[in-house]
């Protein structure tokens, strides 16, 4: 699992690559929490390049959008795979986080008051 | 040509890596099959979920753990059964986890078991020989 952090001024993109498993989890997550959390913005996370999520890697994503939230900022995930899609169904994680197509339509959540 | 074998056992020590290792094996098992990506990707949670939910909560020290996994094939279905010496545990007895509405709403546990009921065509647990047996049926999905 890989993590690239881009700055876009405003926010940040946290893009992951691999897999969301407990072993890609145990190896991005002290420094995708510590990322999401220096932001100054909304957070937009990028998995387009992520095969396979299960439940460690949906709490990851929540714990984040936790800490995130008590600062009055917002993390918005886009790019789910299909099949990570149909994961995030399952579970109503739209519910829970705002999930996007793409990162267009991710900046444009990020942007809403 | 021969047909590929149709049954896999494999035994799981709980070294950091053990999970890993048996998603592996099972992938490589399974590719000759020509099952859909929504099978195997069904497959592989179940194996994350379950072999994780053991791990952190059947023993108190997981080095010490022992799980024997089997997968087989059945006409309609991808079979695993789970074996395992830790504390007795049944998942069937755990109350479904409401859908959290909310992030505010939203806890970290429970998320495992859900993923498995959701994606697994059947479910049957016993215990006896003080080992927790487990299995779960996966359909071939298109």
């Amino acid at each position: 699992m890989e993590l690239t952090v881009e700055d876009l001024g405003h926010g940040c993109c946290l893009r992951l690559a691999g897999r969301l498993d407990s072993p890609g989890v145990d190896v991005v997550e002290t420094r995708f929490l510590a990322a999401a959390n220096q932001g100054r913005g909304a957070v937009l996370v990028d998995l387009s390049s992520v095969s396979f999520v299960s439940s460690m890697g949906i709490r990851m994503l929540i714990a984040a959008a936790k800490t995130l939230h008590a600062r009055n900022l917002r993390l918005v995930v886009f790019g789910a795979r299909p099949l990570v899609r149909e994961l995030f169904d399952t579970v109503a994680l739209d519910q829970i986080l705002p999930l996007a197509a793409d990162e267009s339509e991710a900046l444009q959540m990020a942007a809403r008051p | 040509m021969s047909a590929p074998h149709e049954h896999l056992d494999i035994e799981l020590d709980g070294s950091h890596a053990g999970p890993e290792r048996v998603r592996r094996v099972v992938a490589d098992f399974l590719s000759p099959f020509g099952l859909s990506e929504r099978t195997l990707y069904s497959v592989e949670l179940v194996l994350e979920e379950w072999l994780t939910n053991t791990l952190r909560h059947g023993y108190d020290d997981p080095r010490e753990a022992r799980i024997g996994v089997h997968v087989w094939l059945e006409p309609d279905e991808v079979m695993l059964r789970f074996e395992d010496d830790g504390r007795e545990f049944d998942p069937l007895l755990e109350p479904p986890v409401a859908h959290a509405t909310s992030l505010a709403d939203a806890k970290p546990g429970g998320l495992g078991l859900k993923m498995i009921r959701r994606v697994a065509s059947r479910i049957s647990h016993e215990r006896y020989s003080e080992r927790n047996h487990l299995t779960v049926g996966v359909s071939k999905q298109h």
